[in-house]
């Protein structure tokens, strides 16, 4: 009984350990190839993201990523919910918000997540951050 | 009829899914990889070349997976370029093979003349996608020792400080063939 339990302790211990190591060890970033389709991927990439792209009146740095305000018309919304829910299955590491303005105020979607998120978008969306230019109504 | 169960069977029941699945988490090394004979295959460069991995025997190789739509790997592919750059002249070779899809290879050939790399870029074929595991996640990397065996297996990129550690390590162990 007492070598029973010696077995389940260093196991567990052993548990401990692996999962440390695994946390520090995992990585930030990846795709998942089977999330999306090919068709899909194609609409994700060469349609909604440049459509939301042109679309955004407000880009905000934030300490740990960016937050960006989109109009909130019901074409908007519609493209953003498609986009979002193709990015949560496809890159899964961002962390999203989206909040609904009252009264038909902006749409606002921010894109955090663990360390290094910030940086990941600085690197690949430039698109995403650049300032916007004209502001529209 | 109830039973009082150990509190070590709970705790047991309730790490071993962590103990289970940490081979299945992407991003983590899958041991299973190291060790073995890199499959070996022949792919056609987007430049024409038929490459062959097993005459870079002698080399250590990044095979790095990677496809056009994948933003991490966007991001890996200059901390690729760099390190073939640095540390080709001690025997690193890197290969880019694009999973794309077959009919993208003009979207492929797009991405990478606008963004340059300096290492070869192989165009997929289902089979070699199979050899290596079906490469469900993305950017996926193999470091193969110059013996042609597989050193290390990643799924993601972590940091390049990392990425550059793991090629210095298996450059240091051995001389270069001749």
């Amino acid at each position: 009984m007492k070598s029973l339990s010696l077995l389940i302790t260093a196991l567990l211990v052993s548990a401990l350990i692996g999962h440390a190591n695994a946390s520090s060890a995992a990585p930030s970033f990846y795709c998942d190839m089977s999330a999306l389709t090919p068709a899909e991927r194609t609409r994700h990439f060469d349609v909604l993201g440049p459509a939301l792209v042109a679309k955004r009146t407000v880009v905000r740095e934030l300490a740990n990523g960016y937050e960006f305000e989109l109009p909130s018309d019901a074409e908007t919304w519609q493209q953003l919910a498609e986009y979002l829910e193709g990015e949560r299955r496809c890159c899964p590491f961002f962390d999203i918000d989206l909040r609904i303005a009252p009264h038909h105020g902006p749409l606002r979607v921010r894109f955090t997540g663990r360390p290094g998120v910030k940086q990941f978008i600085e690197a690949d969306a430039p698109d995403w951050i650049k300032p916007v230019t004209a502001v529209k109504p | 009829m109830t039973s009082r169960r150990s509190p070590w069977r709970a705790l047991t029941l309730f790490f071993m899914p962590a103990v289970l699945g940490l081979h299945s988490m992407p991003g983590l090394g899958d041991e299973s990889w190291v060790g073995k004979a890199a499959p070996d295959f022949v792919l056609t460069s987007l430049d024409g070349r038929r490459v062959r991995l097993s005459e870079l025997r002698g080399h250590v190789v990044l095979l790095n997976f990677w496809a056009s739509w994948c933003a991490p790997c966007r991001v890996e592919m200059p901390w690729l370029t760099d390190l073939d750059k640095r540390l080709g002249a001690r025997g690193l070779s890197v290969l880019g093979v694009s999973v794309d899809e077959p009919d993208d290879r003009e979207r492929v050939a797009r991405f990478i003349h606008d963004r340059p790399v300096g290492y070869p870029i192989l165009l997929q074929d289902e089979t070699v996608k199979s050899k290596y595991g079906g490469v469900q996640y993305l950017p996926q990397t193999f470091l193969i020792g110059r013996d042609g065996r597989i050193l290390r297996r990643t799924y993601g990129i972590r940091s390049r400080a990392d990425l550059e550690q793991s090629v210095r390590s298996a450059l240091g162990s051995a001389p270069p063939r001749a």
